[in-house]
């Protein structure tokens, strides 16, 4: 029943953003192919050098770095929009007619949701990063060259120093994605449960929400910051990079911090969100 | 007795103190076709939104075949309600899939040959269809479900005669020795007759629950003068 | 389609009736098997119960009668057939003469006033 709740789901909100998606990708493309053709005869061999005495070419240019902005927006905020109107549409307004009355789990159909967006959320980035990729002609060798350039002469490459970090962050962002999905399917729930108007209810929530959970996250961060690596001036070649080290060390951990953090705080709101759905549905 | 759809003492109170419902009992045998008729705000809706577990009751239970209102009942009940519930942007083809999906006891033959009937093309999108034809695609995918319970929401309210006389006629082509439908409408004197029982209820409190005919030779009356007597405002 | 049914008297009764004059008038013959319940009531667009009521009803009066596997059938008994629509005729005449009662003929007015118009309708 899960597959097939996320196969309706998926259907219903992908049309828009693939659209979208696509859209941004195409931009990407055309902007880096005119910044080339631009660039002609200029020295830099990384994109971005625009000869700007062409007068109707930058002008071009700047219509489509502005419409690329737009686009970007658009599916950056477009998929949290758009999965938060699904939720709301399909669970609160006529259709929930339906969906409410098929023998299938509370738990299935939020379950269903919160992975509609995460898969569109992390879609979202990669997208995103491949886009700039595409910008600044950034290729994948480039990428790996650089991972495996030595940089320090201990022989450390890139990876080996910041690897650990950059998995951290990772998780970091899938984990982040997750929690906002489910804050915001929370704050609709709670808008309808405890607030006759439903929108306006789920947006103080929201705004209520992420202040509890800035503060808190900030609490934390001041725990960290307290510690040694942050509090001492390095005096010495040797102890500023001990000092990055540190830095590194003690980020790393504040972000791990981080995710556990979130993780309670998501799950928190998971379970509530599951029992308001069974318990407290009071469709109009 | 082989009790389908029993409500007992179910009360539900709205803001500002309205009760919807006033500890409303009762309980239906299967093989019927009962007619749940009051007038607006009556507490109908309410109550057909109870035993479709899309309102909570205050107090009281509702079991529909011995089971407690949840996955196993929606399971067996077929529901229509007033309103168009589906997604405007699915074609009907695709509706008539959803519904294969989730219900197991969905008949996608006799869905699409009443479609075929009705002259509905099945790759037109809901948003395309007419408000009346989309009704009538809403009532054929709820009649080709094999359920015990069929809950019908003014089924003919603001449909022509003909499409009327093809709803009702549906309705007795499918009837079920076993199940049990609860028709809700104000438009009594359309439907009196494929009813075997009828109930009244005003303010959320039950009224009157008896056999149409015996009603009739009770009465002197047709259910539809009857029912105007005791509505009288 | 629907049978002619109004809303004011018991339908089961109604139906009776119907079927009566059905066999009457020769929609059904005697021996013939009646559809099903369902076919009939969705015919007559009226509850399944109420027609199976009508049909055991007339099973009683000897109408109608049921062989277990088979369905229903219209009585082969002649007799049976021949007081049905006696009985029919009754009525109808019971219900014009109260008619013209209330117009102010008498019984043996009205009978002259038949009498009168069937001599020259030459019925």
């Amino acid at each position: 029943m899960l597959g097939k709740l996320l196969k309706y789901d998926m259907k219903a909100i992908s049309k828009f953003l693939i659209i979208v998606h696509a859209a941004l990708l195409g931009v990407a493309v055309i902007i880096s192919f005119m910044a080339s053709y631009y660039s002609k005869g200029s020295k830099s061999n990384t994109s971005f050098s625009v000869n700007l005495e062409n007068g109707i070419g930058s002008a071009i240019f700047l219509i489509l770095i502005i419409i690329a902005i737009v686009i970007f927006i658009g599916a950056y905020y477009g998929t949290y929009i758009i999965s938060a109107s699904r939720y709301y549409k399909n669970i609160y307004s006529d259709e929930g007619y339906l969906l409410n009355t098929l023998p299938v789990s509370k738990d299935k159909i939020l379950l269903s949701k919160i992975i509609m967006a995460t898969i569109w959320g992390i879609a979202d980035i990669v997208v995103i990063i491949i886009s700039f990729m595409i910008l600044f002609k950034v290729t994948p060798s480039k990428i790996s060259s650089v991972l495996r350039t030595a940089v320090t002469s201990d022989g450390e490459t890139f990876w080996s120093m910041w690897g650990s970090l950059i998995i951290v962050l990772i998780v970091t962002f899938i984990i982040q994605t997750i929690v906002s999905i489910i804050t915001i399917y929370f704050s609709i729930t709670i808008g309808d449960v405890f607030f006759g108007h439903r929108v306006v209810g789920a947006i103080v929530s929201y705004v209520v929400i992420s202040f509890i959970v800035g503060i808190t996250s900030g609490l934390i961060s001041a725990g960290f910051s307290s510690s040694h690596a942050f509090n001492h001036e390095p005096d010495s070649m040797e102890a500023a990079v001990k000092a990055m080290q540190g830095i590194k060390v003690v980020g790393t951990r504040l972000m791990i911090a981080e995710i556990v953090f979130m993780i309670i705080i998501g799950a928190v709101m998971y379970f509530l969100t599951r029992y308001m759905l069974n318990k407290k549905l009071n469709l109009e | 007795m082989n009790s389908l759809l029993e409500v007992r003492g179910v009360s539900k109170i709205y803001k500002h103190n309205k009760m919807a419902l006033n500890n409303f009992s009762i309980n239906l045998e299967g093989g019927q076709i009962v007619g749940l008729l009051g007038p607006n705000g009556s507490g109908k809706s309410t109550l057909i939104k109870m035993i479709n577990g899309l309102l909570v009751p205050n107090s009281g239970m509702i079991y529909v075949d011995g089971k407690p209102v949840g996955i196993d009942t929606k399971k067996i009940i077929s529901y229509l309600p007033e309103r168009t519930y589906f997604d405007k942007q699915q074609t009907v083809k695709e509706l008539l899939s959803y519904f294969a999906d989730f219900y197991e006891d969905f008949d996608m033959k006799k869905a699409e040959a009443m479609l075929a009937d009705l002259g509905v093309n099945q790759n037109a999108k809901m948003k395309e269809l007419s408000k009346g034809t989309q009704e009538k695609v809403q009532l054929v995918l709820v009649m080709s479900r094999k359920a015990l319970l069929y809950i019908l929401d003014e089924p003919i309210g603001g449909v022509d005669p003909a499409a009327r006389d093809y709803i009702l006629n549906t309705i007795l082509k499918n009837y079920n020795p076993n199940g049990l439908v609860l028709i809700s409408t104000h438009l009594i004197s359309d439907v009196e007759n494929t009813l075997d029982r009828v109930i009244f209820i005003k303010n959320g409190e039950l009224i009157l629950n008896e056999n149409a005919d015996d009603l009739r030779v009770q009465r002197r009356n047709s259910v539809d003068e009857i029912f105007r007597e005791v509505f009288a405002c | 389609m629907a049978w002619n049914i109004n809303n004011y008297s018991p339908v089961y009764m109604q139906l009776m009736q119907i079927i009566s004059w059905d066999i009457i008038k020769g929609k059904f013959k005697a021996g013939d098997k009646l559809p099903s319940v369902r076919d009939l009531a969705v015919e007559a667009s009226v509850n399944p119960n109420t027609m199976q009521k009508a049909l055991s009803e007339l099973e009683r009066t000897g109408i109608v009668y049921s062989k277990r596997t088979s369905g229903r059938f219209i009585t082969e008994d002649g007799e049976v057939i021949k007081k049905l629509k006696v009985d029919l005729a009754r009525k109808e005449i019971e219900d014009f003469l109260d008619k013209m009662n209330n117009m102010g003929f008498s019984g043996s007015d009205t009978l002259e006033l038949i009498s009168k118009i069937v001599s020259e309708g030459g019925k």
